[in-house]
This record gives C-alpha cells, sequence and structure tokens, in this order.
C-alpha cells in the first residue's frame, strides 16, 4: 500500500509542478500584446499562405517497414519471452530467432537506397 | 508514549508523521520530484560546462558561488519573466497544455526507476514494461505541441520527430527483451540483482550499442537532432515556444534523457553493484553508483554533441532499420542461445 501512496504523491508534485511553472509566468511575465509579436515566425517575412502540400512520399517505404517491423518485434519479443518458463522450447526459440535475424540481415544488405525505390 | 506525542496536538503530530512516513520521502526527496527536478537542472548545467571545455571555453563562470551553478536557476527565472506569446495561429488550449503534459509523462518515468533495492517509488513486477509504454508515449505531447504551433518549421519539425521517434522504438523495444529473457525478469529491480555477478554489458555489448545509439536518437540529441535542427529549422518544433512553454519542452527532453541514461545504468551496466567503500552504509552507497555509472553515460553522450555534425534524417531512418534492428535482433539470438547452452552440459 505504501508503494502506491508514494506514486500518488508523486504524481501530484509532478503534475502541481508545471501549473506552478505556470502562475508564476502568468505574475511575474509582462503582458504587453502586440500583432507583430503574434504572427508566426517565418524569419522576419511576412507570413505566407498555407499550400495543401502532398505527403513526403520518399519516406513510404519508411512507413511499410515500420509495421512490418512492429509485427516482427512483437513475434521475437513473445519467443524470446518463452524462454523463461520453458527452457525446454529453447532449440524453436533459437530457430525461429535465427531466421528473423538472418532475414533482417540480408534485406539490410540487398535493399539500398530504399527512399529512391518508389 | 514519546515525550513529543504529548506536547503536540494530535493534527500536527499526524502531519510529522506524514512527512517522515517513506512514502512522502520517496515521492518527494529522494528519489522523487526535488531530486529529480536538481538532476534535470545540473544536467543542462553539465551540458554547458562540458561542451565549453571541449571548445576551450570556460563557460558559466559569474553566477553563484562555484563554476556557475546557479546560472541554470537563473535561466529559470528570466524564462519564467517573459511575456508567454501565443501565436495567432495556435490552437490555444493545447498550446498551453501539452508543454505541461510533457513534463509529466516525462517526470513520470522516474517512478519505476530504482536508486537502489529500497530507493524505488513504485514497485512493480512489471516496472520495466510501465516504462516502456511511458517512453512511447512522451512524444505524444511534444509532437502535439509542434502541431498546436500553427507554423511551417514546427510541421517540419514534427513529421521528422515523429518519423524518427518511432523508427527508433523498435530497436529500444528489442534491446530491451534481451535484458529481459537474460535477468528472467519483467522488475528492474530484479533485472539489476541478476547483475551480481557479471553486468549485462559483457554478453549484450550488440545490445548495449543499439540501446546507446536508440538513446541519443529517442532524445534527439546531436547527431540526430534533426528534428530541431538550429541552423536550419531555427529550433524546429519548438520555434513558436517562449518562456514558460520553452522552459516546459526543455524540462521534459531533459527530464527524457536523465530516465534513459539511468535506465542503461541499470540494465546494462550493473546498477548499484560497485566495489564496497568502508565506512558508508549500502543505503547511501547504492544511489552513488548508480549516479556514478549514470554521470558516465551522461558525458558520453553530452560529448557527442561536441563532436560530430548533424546527419541527414534518411540517414537517421537508414541506420535505424538497417543497422540497429538486425543488431537487436542478433544480440536477441546471442542472449537465447547463451541462455540454453547450460542445459546441454
Amino acid at each position: 500500500m505504501a508503494s502506491h501512496d508514494a506514486l500518488i504523491i508523486y504524481l501530484v508534485l509532478v503534475v502541481i509542478l508545471p501549473i506552478l511553472f505556470w502562475g508564476m509566468n502568468k505574475l511575474l511575465g509582462p503582458r504587453r500584446p502586440q500583432r507583430k509579436k503574434s504572427i508566426a515566425f517565418e524569419c522576419g517575412q511576412e507570413p505566407m499562405r498555407w499550400r495543401p502540400s502532398p505527403f513526403p512520399f520518399e519516406y513510404f517505404p519508411y512507413a511499410i517497414i515500420y509495421v512490418a517491423y512492429a509485427v516482427l518485434a512483437i513475434v521475437a519479443f513473445l519467443t524470446s519471452v518463452t524462454l523463461i518458463d520453458r527452457p525446454d522450447a529453447a532449440l524453436r526459440v533459437i530457430l525461429i530467432l535465427a531466421i528473423i535475424s538472418a532475414s533482417s540481415i540480408y534485406l539490410a544488405l540487398n535493399l539500398r537506397d530504399l527512399g529512391q525505390r518508389l | 508514549m514519546p515525550l513529543a506525542a504529548q506536547i503536540l496536538p494530535p493534527p500536527i503530530e499526524q502531519l510529522i508523521n506524514f512527512i517522515t512516513s517513506d512514502a512522502f520521502v520517496k515521492a518527494v526527496i529522494f528519489p522523487g520530484a526535488i531530486f529529480v527536478s536538481v538532476f534535470g537542472l545540473f544536467t543542462v548545467w553539465y551540458e554547458r560546462k562540458l561542451l565549453a571545455r571541449v571548445m576551450l571555453r570556460i563557460g558559466p563562470l559569474h553566477v553563484g558561488k562555484y563554476a556557475g551553478l546557479m546560472q541554470v536557476v537563473a535561466d529559470t527565472v528570466k524564462f519564467l519573466s517573459k511575456e508567454y506569446i501565443i501565436p495567432e495561429t495556435a490552437r490555444k488550449r493545447l498550446f498551453i497544455l501539452m508543454p505541461m503534459l510533457g513534463v509529466v509523462v516525462n517526470a513520470l518515468l522516474f517512478a519505476f526507476l530504482p536508486f537502489g533495492p529500497m530507493w524505488l517509488i513504485f514497485p512493480s513486477d512489471i516496472s520495466i514494461l510501465l516504462f516502456f509504454i511511458f517512453v512511447a508515449i512522451s512524444p505524444i505531447p511534444l509532437i502535439l505541441a509542434g502541431w498546436a504551433s500553427g507554423n511551417k518549421y514546427s510541421l517540419i519539425g514534427i513529421i521528422r520527430f515523429a518519423f524518427q521517434i518511432f523508427a527508433y522504438e523498435i530497436p529500444l523495444f528489442l534491446a530491451l527483451t534481451g535484458v529481459i529473457v537474460m535477468a528472467r525478469s519483467f522488475d528492474i529491480v530484479k533485472i539489476v540483482e541478476a547483475q551480481a555477478s557479471m553486468p549485462f554489458i559483457i554478453p549484450q555489448i550488440i545490445g548495449f550499442l543499439a540501446f546507446f545509439i536508440t538513446l541519443v536518437s529517442e532524445v534527439e540529441r546531436i547527431p540526430f537532432d534533426m528534428p530541431t535542427a538550429e541552423q536550419e529549422l531555427v529550433e524546429g518544433w519548438m520555434v513558436e515556444f517562449s518562456s514558460y512553454g520553452f522552459l516546459m519542452l526543455q524540462l521534459a527532453t531533459y527530464l527524457k534523457l536523465d530516465a534513459l541514461v539511468v535506465l542503461t545504468t541499470l540494465l546494462y551496466l550493473g546498477g548499484w553493484y560497485g566495489p564496497a567503500i568502508p565506512g558508508i552504509p549500502d543505503f547511501i552507497l547504492a544511489p552513488f553508483w548508480v549516479l556514478l555509472k549514470s554521470l558516465v553515460i551522461l558525458t558520453a553522450v553530452l560529448l557527442l554533441r561536441g563532436t560530430y555534425p548533424r546527419i541527414t534524417i534518411k540517414k537517421i531512418l537508414d541506420l535505424g532499420w538497417r543497422v540497429l534492428i538486425p543488431m537487436t535482433l542478433l544480440n536477441l539470438l546471442i542472449v537465447s542461445i547463451i541462455m540454453t547452452i547450460p542445459q546441454f552440459f
């Protein structure tokens, strides 16, 4: 129970601290609004209008790789955590991990310049 | 009945009991709020002083009695006494709230980090998973903060930030898996106890290297600081934040750096195990060794800023999936082989 108490006190403190800083900023900081201050920063230029720009397609392969590896990472995680409870499954675990790592190394060596492939 | 209880009225006695209780000391003093803020401030000062030495400068000198130690406090006061400018294009509520939330989420990382067998805010059987959950959600307030500014530079910065952070979360997760399997536990305290005879850096040197590179990238330090690239993106996603907002975002990133550095010490460098110093009790010696080892890792991370140029986003992503993921998978394979060998002999 004591452990929960410490966590709750810590959580309350951690929430109060930024609010306290914000309050101090409200008290200490000046408040002199000007149009010049509140326009978006664009290196001293008059801000230009937004243009609808396409998704950076160059990086799309990385998104696909992320999804593929996220699944693989969970497979690798679950497989290797099995070792803790079932030491007799060791050979199968090693086989799966060997296949996954060998294929990832093979891919890494063969898929160069991924950005320009699409 | 103790003498104090006879003199003091019951409410004050209860207050004293509460203040001296284990939970209060851990949450407020060590390793709680006061320690976390002092550690964060110290990191900023240490970085400035160390980089100054690398560049043959003196660094902070005048504020405070020793080596400009109070410079950071003076800077904090300066930030707080500036005007908090909210741009026209910003989403106002998010613009105020997200820096706060960033600090809260990143400070909560310390709740799961033990600084000794008893110096821990929240003991849990799955503390490493809880830590990883908070590491995984910590970029979200920052991404929202960048998006809420309604600025083009912030938007470019935040897209880079999201790509980089999410690409490096998989190697981080896989490197953690290696440690979990070797220690046969999800509890960070038990993981450290499993390193009593040999720190995990020796069998898992590949995993350590991958974890270290991932750490530097997760906290976007140079050479992986594309999202905040000062010279081209004018602080990237932080560009619109002034005074309080900038202070909170900086605090959030430094807290994350500190938490990950301490985690590296606990997972790979044997945590609180170190040579005993005669005359110093264990409950002081344990945090001492953790902090000393963390300082070594912190120095390594900060020195990268003094030595390396920034690398491009394409190289960062390539390094992530082409080098780090195979490295961590290989590490996992080696760990499972090491774990299996004793069965056959």
